[in-house]
């Protein structure tokens, strides 16, 4: 904390505005979380029942070249911290490991099915996002108390739903019943479709995943709106503004929505980085390929780097969007400077 | 001569600040001297900022000198924690200013008596506890005992909390009291009662108390001795009559000028303006010179030392 | 001694009705407390309720629900009421027990490095920053994929992964506490700092975390259904997760299995949400005024 503080005062010197001092202190904050990240999955691996270099390989009996490769990779027959170093090392050149029982490196595994996930995470989120906070909006303008009750007691039951079953719940209605909607995978493998048409059976094949995700995640945006906008609505200006006679219906677009809005700004960004983990769940329902899948695979083939590299993966994207969010926040917010 | 109780040599407590990277000190107590004689009542009169209730704390071992020598007993008492030592805690007591903060607010009150009692052997089972604590209320006419003590904090007013902490602490015996402000929370019209009632228990157990307060009417009122502090360096020791009467150092005079209850005659006012400076490494030369209506070059050169003034009466000032 | 018990019992109980009161003004609150009765007397009576043994299987398998079977049959003949019933046992154990820990833990970290602060408070809220941040259920995923998925390993990890919410909590109100003149005045009667710690800041600061425990509790009781519906669950139990899980290759042409362990879950977790809600409301100071 003290060099923390001190590296601050010497930045100032140097001239930096507020700003930009504030972006630099938020990015080293992060560094201590990301290395105590891999310190908790370097300490799963060295904590589990049996040999360190069977788990990672994952194989039932690797064969004895597998097994000196790894011990040679994470200095296996070394002592404790320096094998803690060597797998902080292997981590920050960006290597996740090898896997194999893919018989590739989990780099490549992760990174071939990160579109997918993305492409749903992103979608739902955005759906989420704008149906959310339109509801919220909507219902906070009206201030009818049937309607806000309605929706808000809508918002308890699908923030309890598990996920999975929610899914499996679309899929029963939209999928067996009414024949709607394919019920797996992200393309029609019968066919072959090029251009525009490859687009609509992607799309096609999204609906109803991104449906579940949205539906889990609009309830979330839908309270923080609501609560913001009430909390807005007590605050002292606005009851100053209403005194002065300015119109309700003005206060609320200029003012009320203004500021109710920022804070689910963070909730925006908290979802996509939380979306990979929201979203495995979702993705094995519906043989998504993304990384979910890919994570449901790796713990039946007891592929331990590779879940380890998903995990690790995760949490950088979650730190990434915390970090984003922040930035984002302290440049829409002039209040947020520290 | 009566013997000493507690004797402070030099004592100092500084605050570090963090200003921009640098580390400062606010000088909240700064080399102070002076010894409290058994029975006596030792009044601790300044401005809030000035370091008393700092002195209060660190003479309690609540807080920890930066260097200085505290006898209380004739044992050496500074560079100790004594954290649950029962033979100190029980000797020494202290009320502190705020009475509605002084309770757990999730313990009856009678709870909230009884435990330091457990914890210092005062008394050892729990009904002859109870009865003295009843004994103790009725004394104090905080009637009915029983209705009272089964209450929680906030059901009662600040004067009967105030009130019982000073039973609290008493059920303890103490020989030195340290009060803390312990009327300024209060409405004036129940001040008196609940002075009243610490004098009655410090004369019952005939122990000393450091009574630290920023009002002079009540100082001169209940003290035997006054120590004026600004911040954190002592202005001037003298007899309660003295100060009241016959003021040398000029913030003294200044505080009995603003009494409007003391100071009868209008024209004597001797007016000084600003407020308390913190004393982050104050420069040298005399701590009051900033605000002193007296003040020559020299005070801000030179400070003075607390000099012997006639029996029983030091004076820290240039021109006295 | 009879005096104090005497009066001292009578002004517990007051206070008790007050705070009774208040968490009844919440119809949440009063909702979620209802249907989480409903669910303790069904685990409890468990043999009593359920018609048929969980675990008899018979002939008539993937039966629609009717008079004789409530809820269906599964794919084995077994009776899925019977086993709903029997289910609220495991899946409302995990959310206790899970939650208790967590609380246990969260609590005692949290109003330690609150009351002692100093650098080990530094590292502690980074350790709880952290794990605040990651999502908890990888985690347990991962753990329980390496170490075993038996129901007490599975209880366990979800407590020791959950607590840093609750250790917060519990740091927040250790902070603001250890300020109060209460606490000065115990040091200075002589309290020692465990004593102060239990007998003070603990009790005076808990409130937030029991409310947050009836959130933690739905949340584990999700978190046990996820890990059952992965295949994670324990083998030899049977929760409303693993329903769905065993369920699932069948629910084209018999979704009451799937659906209605399913709404089970909704329920229990909404009904932990509005009873977290309602304490909040209850020791909300701000709802003390309105009396």
């Amino acid at each position: 904390m003290y060099r923390l503080s001190f590296l601050c005062s010497f930045l100032e010197v140097k001239g930096l505005s507020s700003l930009g001092r504030f972006i630099i202190r938020r990015t080293l904050s992060i560094i201590p979380m990301v290395l105590l990240i891999v310190a908790i999955n370097f300490f799963i691996i060295h904590l589990a029942p049996g040999n360190p270099a069977q788990l990672i390989s994952g194989l039932e009996q690797p064969s004895p070249e597998v097994i000196e490769a790894l011990e040679e990779q994470y200095g296996l027959n070394q002592p404790l911290i320096v094998q803690l170093g060597l797998y902080y090392r292997n981590i920050f050149q960006g290597n996740l490991g090898y896997s194999f029982i893919y018989g590739t490196s989990v780099n490549g595994l992760i990174f071939e099915r990160a579109g997918a996930t993305i492409l749903l995470t992103v979608t739902a989120a955005i759906i989420a996002f704008i149906i959310g906070t339109l509801i919220a909006v909507w219902v906070g303008r009206r201030k009818t108390k049937v309607l806000d009750s309605i929706f808000s007691v809508l918002a308890y039951i699908f923030y309890a739903m598990p996920s999975f079953w929610l899914a499996l719940v679309l899929i029963l209605t939209f999928s067996s019943t009414f024949k709607l909607f394919p019920t797996s995978g992200m393309f029609n493998v019968r066919e072959s479709y090029e251009g525009f048409a490859k687009i609509g059976d992607v799309l096609y094949h999204l609906a109803l995943p991104c449906a579940t995700l949205a539906l889990i995640q609009i309830p979330v945006f839908f309270r923080v709106t609501r609560s913001s906008i009430d909390q807005v609505h007590q605050d002292e200006y606005i009851t100053t503004f209403t005194a002065i006679g300015i119109s309700r219906k003005k206060i609320f677009k200029k003012y009320v929505l203004k500021n109710a809005i920022l804070p689910t700004i963070t909730i925006f960004g908290l979802t996509l980085g939380y979306a990979i983990s929201g979203a495995a769940l979702v993705e094995i329902v519906f043989a998504w390929p993304g990384m979910g899948r890919l994570m449901l695979d790796a713990v039946f083939r007891r592929d331990y780097n590779l879940l380890l590299g998903i995990y690790f993966v995760m949490a950088v994207c979650i730190c990434l969007a915390i970090l984003i969010t922040d930035i984002v926040y302290a440049l829409v917010d002039p209040r947020i400077r520290y | 001569m009566d013997k000493n109780i507690l004797e402070v040599k030099n004592l100092k407590k500084y605050f570090p600040v963090r200003k921009m990277g640098k580390k400062q000190y606010v000088k909240a107590v700064d080399d102070l001297n002076f010894s409290i004689r058994e029975g006596e009542i030792f009044g601790v009169l300044g401005e809030s900022g000035c370091g008393k209730s700092t002195l209060g704390r660190v003479i309690n071992r609540l807080d920890f000198e930066q260097s200085g020598d505290i006898t209380f007993l004739n044992n050496v008492i500074s560079g100790k924690s004594y954290k649950s030592d029962k033979n100190f805690r029980k000797k020494m007591q202290m009320i502190f200013q705020n009475p509605y903060d002084s309770f757990d607010p999730k313990m009856l009150i009678y709870k909230s008596i009884e435990l330091p009692m457990k914890i210092n052997d005062v008394n050892s089972d729990a009904g002859s506890r109870i009865n003295e604590i009843v004994e103790t209320m009725n004394k104090a006419k905080l009637t009915p005992a029983e209705s009272l003590l089964t209450r929680y904090p906030h059901e009662l007013s600040g004067g009967q909390l105030q009130r019982i902490s000073i039973i609290r602490s008493m059920l303890l015996k103490p020989k030195f009291i340290i009060a803390d402000e312990c009327v300024s929370m209060l409405d004036v019209s129940v001040r008196a009662g609940v002075l009243n009632l610490l004098l009655t228990f410090q004369e019952e157990l005939n122990s000393a108390m450091l009574f630290i307060t920023h009002d002079i009417s009540v100082a001169t009122y209940i003290c035997n001795r006054i120590m004026v502090l600004y911040a954190g360096k002592i202005m001037e020791i003298a007899e309660s009559k003295d100060i009241l009467d016959n003021p040398l150092h000029p913030y003294t005079r200044a505080l009995v000028s603003y009494s409007p209850i003391i100071s009868k005659e209008e024209k004597k006012r001797f007016r000084i303006t600003g407020e308390v400076v913190t004393p982050i490494d104050p420069p040298p030369g005399c701590r009051f010179a900033s605000r002193c209506p007296m003040a020559k070059d020299i005070c801000k050169k030179e400070e003075p030392i607390l000099k012997e003034i006639g029996k029983n009466r030091k004076a820290a000032c240039h021109f006295v | 001694m009879t005096a104090e018990n005497r009066i001292s019992l009578s002004r517990h109980e007051n206070k008790l009705t007050k705070s009774v009161k208040m968490y009844l003004r919440d119809i949440k609150g009063v909702i979620g407390l209802f249907i989480l009765l409903v669910f303790i007397v069904m685990a409890i009576f468990a043999p009593v309720i359920a018609p048929y043994s969980p675990d008899t299987m018979t002939d008539d398998v993937l039966q629609s629900p009717s008079l004789n079977h409530l809820f269906g049959t599964d794919h084995l003949g077994r009776d899925l009421f019977s086993r709903v019933i029997f289910g609220t046992r495991i899946s409302l154990s995990v959310g206790f027990v899970a939650a208790g820990l967590s609380a246990i833990i969260g609590v005692f970290i949290g109003s330690f490095s609150g009351y002692y602060g100093g650098a080990t408070d530094d590292i502690i809220s980074k350790v709880i920053d952290t794990f605040l941040m990651i999502p908890a259920f990888f985690l347990i995923l991962i753990i329980v994929s390496i170490f075993g998925s038996n129901i007490m390993y599975i209880m366990l990890v979800i407590g020791l992964t959950t607590w840093p919410r609750n250790a917060r909590l519990m740091r927040a109100q250790a902070l603001s506490i250890k300020e109060k003149t209460f606490i000065t005045v115990a040091r200075s009667t002589g309290e020692s700092n465990m004593r102060i710690l239990f007998g003070h800041v603990i009790p005076n600061g808990i409130f937030p975390v029991i409310a947050n425990s009836a959130l933690q509790m739905g949340g584990a009781i999700l978190t046990e259904a996820s890990l059952s519906f992965i295949g994670l669950g324990d083998p030899n139990l049977t929760s409303w997760g693993k329903l769905i899980y065993q369920g699932r290759p069948y629910m084209t042409y018999a979704p009451w299995t799937i659906v209605i362990p399913g709404i089970f879950v909704v329920l229990a977790v909404l009904a932990f949400s509005f009873i977290g809600d309602g304490l909040q409301f209850t020791f909300n100071p701000k709802n003390k005024g309105e009396k």
